[in-house]
């Protein structure tokens, strides 16, 4: 429901039936538009982050051994003092053009050095905060497979399943299977996410093994791993097929969601298409029922929502920070969550710039998805 | 004899000893002690550099990899000499007090066989004291290496030899003793051939793994938001058994604490720091009670800060030319006499044993109890009915019998040296706990309610703590503030940081509440510069000072929390101290760790 | 037809696709009647309608019952289901849990309600005027609509719970601030097919001002597509409150809401099971009965569906 709710494909916008003047312009189109709209989204970010009330400074150093004087050394070396204007400046296009106060005395003088900063149009992230002089890009770069592949798995898992129990819900419409799928997917989609992982957590970690073992069964360990992405060993993380079973709870718990949206998304075009003419033509032909169901009716069925594509992995995407914190899993959520309780500026700009940017990028994708499914969809 | 009674204090304290207590001589043997897996909030470290690091996770890395030049007994939580893992051998003071000499090992070396000498330290100094990185340790020093103030106390650092450092203070002071363990040792060999002179070129590449090192581990391995895995280093000298017995030590990250106690419950993690909320399950849970756990009264206190300085307008506590500012005092909180009605009206008790689950230590100044200054005879009494005399007799009266409304001011200290249009204004004031700690939150709500029946009209509020909390406490614009200080090693009665004028600065300074008394700064500076930091000099000294902060209560001093510690049933040669909960790892014989 | 096949590729997912339009007495008291009959629509609103009664009703209620959700014990915490005097046993601080849920169940209702239509009237105001003028004044919507969307909306309404600390007014101004665009972009599409039909054209002739029309001819004929937006993102907002919560950023102590006595249960689920069960239990329950009453209004106006 959150990707309806938040998320609503702008696409359609674009989209007129009507004359086909190529994809290609109209892409360009997009991804040219796509600059203006990062940059406002910028503007708006930096501006919420210095309007709020506290200071980078006084939570990083809340520490009463740390003496004044370095406080103020420490909040003249990330310049968190200057004015709005200033510090996105620096941000933006960098410091190596002027002198900053690399002696920290507070004075701007001819004994300070120019700045190293390049700015985000040379694509320079700048430095964290919190992690003093790591770059932000190559944080996220640390934890950006970790998010994508959790998140690829719910949207396979979430959307075959929907789509199938869409399917088999539409064709036995008003039978137990119809009317279990769709309260089961509601109920799983009702549940608050975080607190449905921890039942799972503990239910597959603690309860059940214990149950088990009372009646001689196994020696009481968790039947799944209660967190994590891999299994707790040196020399890197094992290649994913070796470690499914971490993806099993996590992947279930966010799925639940998309396959109660899905369901009944894809059903209710179901039954509209298995009404229609070219089915009933494709019966007479004598089509078994399941390459009626599978090959004809579902194709068009789900057309109409390949737009919904985008929302869904963006949704995910901003939801990311409650199952990783669950589950422990080392996203770019988690990491979005630290730097906003530490004010990791340059941090926060980052995980900005980069979910947007997926953002812009899974709406083209779904619009170009959609013009492929659908030969009646042309772009001006 | 000092220590002595330190320890019965301890003992008295009813310190739980492990259950799991057990003879040092069952490890099997070199790295077959199994793999010890900890479950850590504290997220990624930032460095590996000793350097440049000063957040919790970093330390806990560094901490295993580096010697401290001055080792912390983990038994006392005080400076010893020939700690393990330390490079002090002994330490003297010349006449004036003003010069140390410290004294090093001579029997230990970096795992590469280069031996450990002063000149490993004195790369840190230099590069410490360059300017060139952003260390929070530069302040330790009088000037930094161009001659730039840095506000500390050390004038020089030398290495007259291999194995002899000399260190000169500005002046005698007890204090700054520990400020020489704020620069780690470095193995110079390397980190010289690394960066040479260009001491900023360590910041370019904070997370380096370090490839020599001296320590009971070795060979970090980091997976960013996951994990971080060391190897034991059987060439450490200073292992109790003569080799260390767990083949590995390994952190793994977890977000929240209920998940990292049910993945400590579940098998997953070896050993757990059980946050406060789940420290009872582990009593009283029969499905809990057989795992081993260790319980101490912790280094840290929690209090209310107390505002006594108007809050509409705050001031610092010394002026540009260095005079002291007159401070206008806290509507309400400015009059001692408020101030110790609020003492008296809370039930202490009542809180430690229903909040706490009685698993707290009653304190009434910011001495905790294992402290050598600690004095256990100055408590707050409980006694609603003296708080409402007290109001009273300050001028907050209850003019319509209903001890349930607020009372209002007629002739209060405000009224009288402020404003007289005071007058008639409510007894009300916010109380603020930072949101997200739920044992905050409840203790909030309970000093609420305890203040309520007594004529106050209290406000409560869990509030975000970067985007409002520490805003309004630094700003000092605050009434009354819940917070609690986690006290480093080892834990000093030195007060300057929090209650001297020269803290008192609204923004950033750590005196929040303006208090200020002259007879107490007069005795801290005596008990600082006591020859040769006498303990039991100081601690006469120390014991006036309590009696001032008693009776003037800057704070409302609440508890030392009670810390707990447990690890997996059958884990053997686990032997914490109150000062060190993984005292003796390098000994311990973990079971192995459930991993499906 | 050409409306037809321009719907279809709009992709709307609930409300009418492409059929006929009816006049709206008709097509209200089909949908009625199909409601009337589906016994789970029913089930569900009568849950949700005792719930919100119950929860207007807490003070009144905490009151007859002699129930205080303040009144702490400390002495007398984690009292289990059915203990005399306090039926839904206390919490941490030896408060009713009874009080405090009915309590929690205002706000959280409240919040969740005042946001979704908060975001619901935004969305109302700019995706008519957008549909209902067309031209330049709809590019600029389609852009601004558009370029907001594309913000991932979770990650913002993260940023800023993070940054400011949430009050439950200012909770409901951001909810609604980010919840209007995908309201508006329905509504848009809604207005366009409706402002050329008939009655709306014969009120033209009669010379109706154009907010007028808008007001009272096109706004009202989308009750069906709207209540059905209502009921899906009033679940929505509950769960993401409850979200919120969970990581620190929602409305906090002492104001008590089913997300954040859920979150702070989470600590004592072994002392105090029943202390994480019901609210978590509650939001559960009334997110399940918004849905299924989203899903059966939705049925219940697309006759093609519900037969």
């Amino acid at each position: 429901m959150l990707s309806e709710t938040f998320c609503s494909p702008a696409a359609a916008y674009f989209i007129e039936a009507g004359d086909a003047t190529g994809m290609n312009k109209y892409i360009i189109r997009r991804l040219l538009q796509a600059i203006p709209t990062l940059f406002g989204i910028t503007i708006i970010v930096y501006a919420i982050i210095l309007l709020a009330p506290g200071n980078p400074v006084t939570i990083l150093a809340f520490d009463p051994t740390i003496r004044q004087d370095e406080r103020e050394r420490l909040a003249r070396s990330l310049g968190v003092n200057d004015p709005f204007y200033l510090q996105y400046l620096r941000w933006l296009i960098g410091d190596d053009w002027m002198r900053v106060d690399s002696n920290y005395d507070g004075r701007i003088d001819e004994r300070d050095a120019w700045g190293d900063n390049y700015g985000i149009l040379r694509g320079d992230f700048g430095a964290s905060f919190k992690f003093r002089g790591s770059n932000p890009l190559h944080l996220i770069g640390e934890r950006l497979g970790a998010t994508i592949e959790l998140n690829l798995a719910v949207l396979l898992f979430g959307l075959t399943n929907g789509i199938l129990i869409g399917v088999l819900a539409a064709v036995y419409r008003g039978r137990a299977f119809d009317r279990f799928t769709r309260v089961f997917a509601v109920i799983g989609d009702s549940v608050p996410a975080f607190w449905l992982g921890l039942l799972a957590i503990v239910t597959f970690g603690i309860i059940l093994p214990r149950f088990l073992q009372d009646y001689g069964i196994g020696q009481g360990r968790p039947l799944l791993p209660m967190g994590g992405r891999c299994p707790p060993i040196r020399g890197g993380c094992p290649p994913i097929f070796e470690r499914l079973h971490f993806m099993l709870l996590p992947t279930l718990v966010s799925s639940f969601g998309l396959i109660a949206v899905w369901s009944r998304l894809v059903r209710a075009s179901m039954l509209e298409t298995l009404s229609s003419d070219f089915i009933q033509t494709a019966r007479s032909k004598g089509l078994t029922n399941r390459q009626v169901w599978f090959r004809h009716a579902l194709r068009n069925a789900i057309i109409p929502f390949a737009v919904f594509l985008a929302p869904t992995f963006l949704g995910l995407i901003g939801g990311s920070v409650i199952i990783e914190r669950v589950f422990t899993w080392p996203g770019v959520g988690l990491l979005t969550f630290d730097a906003l309780v530490s004010r990791d500026h340059p941090m926060i700009m980052a995980s900005v710039l980069i979910g947007s940017f997926l953002g812009l990028m899974s709406w083209i994708l779904s619009d170009i998805l959609l013009a492929l499914l659908d030969p009646r969809v042309r772009f001006s | 004899m000092k220590k002595f009674i330190a320890l019965m204090l301890l003992l008295s304290l009813g310190i739980v000893l492990p259950l799991s207590a057990q003879d040092a001589d069952v490890a099997p043997g070199p790295g077959l002690g199994g793999m010890i897996i900890d479950g850590s909030t504290a997220g990624d470290p930032a460095t590996f550099n000793p350097l440049i690091g000063s957040d919790t996770a970093s330390s806990a890395v560094y901490g295993l990899l580096y010697p401290a030049i001055i080792g912390v007994s983990p038994f006392t939580g005080l400076e010893e000499p020939n700690v393990a893992g330390a490079m002090a051998s002994g330490w003297e003071y010349d006449e004036s007090g003003t010069v140390l000499t410290v004294y090093l090992r001579e029997d230990i070396a970096w795992n590469d066989g280069t031996p450990i000498t002063s000149a490993d330290y004195m790369w840190s100094v230099e590069a410490t004291r360059s300017g060139q990185i952003d260390s929070p340790r530069a302040g330790i020093f009088e000037t930094m290496a161009d001659g730039t103030p840095a506000g500390g106390k050390i004038v020089s650092i030398e290495a007259p030899d291999d194995y002899t450092v000399v260190v000169t203070f500005n002046e005698a002071d007890c204090i700054s003793f520990s400020d020489v363990n704020d620069v780690t040792p470095v193995p110079a060999h390397v980190f010289s051939e690394l960066y040479g002179d260009d001491y900023a070129a360590m910041m370019d590449e904070p997370r380096r793994i370090p490839t020599v090192s001296f320590g009971p581990f070795k060979d970090v391995e980091f997976s960013a938001g996951e994990r971080i895995s060391l190897l034991a280093d059987q060439a450490y000298p200073d292992s109790l058994l003569g080799f260390i017995s767990p083949a590995e030590s390994v952190t793994l990250q977890v977000a929240d604490e209920n998940v990292a106690t049910e993945r400590f419950i579940g098998g997953e993690f070896s050993i757990l720091g059980v946050p406060a909320t789940r420290q009872e399950e582990f009593r009283t849970d029969p499905d809990l009670l057989d795992y081993p756990r260790y319980e101490f009264t912790g280094n840290g206190f929690t209090f209310f800060g107390m505002n006594h300085a108007n809050p509409e307008n705050p001031q610092p506590g010394f002026d540009e030319e260095g005079n002291l500012v007159p401070q206008e005092p806290h509507p309400v909180l400015g009059d001692v006499l408020v101030r110790q009605a609020i003492s008296h009206a809370v039930d202490m008790d009542a809180l430690i044993e229903g909040i706490r689950d009685g698993n707290g230590f009653k304190v009434a100044t910011h001495t905790i109890p294992t402290s050598w200054v600690y004095n256990p005879e100055l408590q707050y009494e409980y006694n609603p009915h003296l708080a409402m005399e007290k109001l009273t007799q300050a001028g907050w009266i209850d003019h319509d019998d209903d001890p349930d409304t607020a009372r209002i001011c007629d002739d209060c200290l405000f009224a009288r040296e402020v404003s007289a249009d005071y007058n008639g204004s409510p007894l009300t004031l916010d109380l603020h706990v930072p949101a997200g700690s739920d044992i905050g939150e409840q203790m909030g709500l309970f000093f609420q309610a305890e203040m309520n029946k007594v004529g106050f009209d209290a406000i409560f509020e869990a509030i975000d703590w970067g985007s409002a909390f520490l805003p309004e406490l630094v700003g000092q614009t605050f009434d009354m503030n819940m917070l609690g200080w986690s006290l480093g090693l080892p834990v000093d009665p030195d007060i300057s940081a929090f209650y001297y004028p020269e803290v008192d600065v609204p923004g950033s300074g750590f005196n929040f509440g303006s208090y200020y008394s002259a007879e107490l700064i007069e005795l801290n500076d005596q008990a600082r510069v006591v020859p040769g930091c006498d303990t039991e000099t100081r601690a006469a000294l120390y014991e006036r000072v309590q009696e001032i902060l008693f009776n003037d209560m800057p704070y409302f001093y609440m508890y030392v929390s009670e810390s707990m510690t447990a690890v997996l049933p059958g884990t053997r040669n686990w032997n914490p101290t109150p000062f060190s909960r993984t005292y003796s790892q390098d000994a311990w014989v973990s079971p192995a760790v459930t991993t499906p | 037809m050409e409306n037809e096949t321009r719907n279809k590729n709009v992709a709307q997912p609930i409300g009418k696709r492409g059929e006929a339009y009816q006049p709206a007495q008709t097509l209200w008291r089909r949908a009625l009647l199909s409601i009337r009959h589906d016994r789970q629509t029913m089930v569900a609103l009568s849950v949700l309608l005792i719930f919100a009664l119950i929860g207007l009703m807490a003070p009144l209620i905490s009151e007859a019952l002699d129930l205080d959700p303040i009144e702490q014990d400390v002495r007398n915490n984690y009292a289990p289901l059915g203990t005399e005097e306090h039926l839904l046993g206390t919490d941490e601080l030896g408060r009713d849990h009874f009080a405090r849920l009915l309590f929690a169940g205002q706000i959280s209702l409240g919040i969740a309600i005042a946001s979704a239509f908060l975001g619901m009237g935004i969305g109302v105001a700019v995706g008519s005027i957008a549909g209902f003028y067309g031209g330049v004044v709809d590019d600029i919507v389609i852009w601004f609509t558009a370029t907001w969307t594309a913000i991932p909306g979770l990650l913002l309404l993260i940023i800023v719970s993070s940054l400011f600390s949430l009050t439950p007014f200012s909770m409901v101004f951001l909810l609604g601030i980010l919840g209007w665009a995908g309201v508006a972009r329905l509504v848009r599409a809604e207005t366009i097919s409706i402002k050329e039909r008939d009655f709306v054209l014969a009120a033209r002739a009669t010379g109706a001002s154009n907010l007028r029309i808008m007001f009272l001819h096109i706004v009202p004929n989308m009750f069906s597509l709207l209540i059905i937006i209502l009921s899906q993102s009033i679940g929505g907002l509950i769960l993401i409150e409850s979200a919120l919560s969970f990581i620190g950023f929602g409305i906090k102590a002492p104001t008590p809401t089913w997300g954040n006595m859920l979150t702070s249960a989470l600590d004592y689920m072994r002392r105090g099971p029943h202390l994480m069960m019901l609210p978590g239990l509650l939001i559960t329950v009334t997110v399940f009965c918004l849905y299924v009453i989203g899903d059966g209004l939705r049925d219940a106006f697309d006759p093609k569906i519900a037969d």
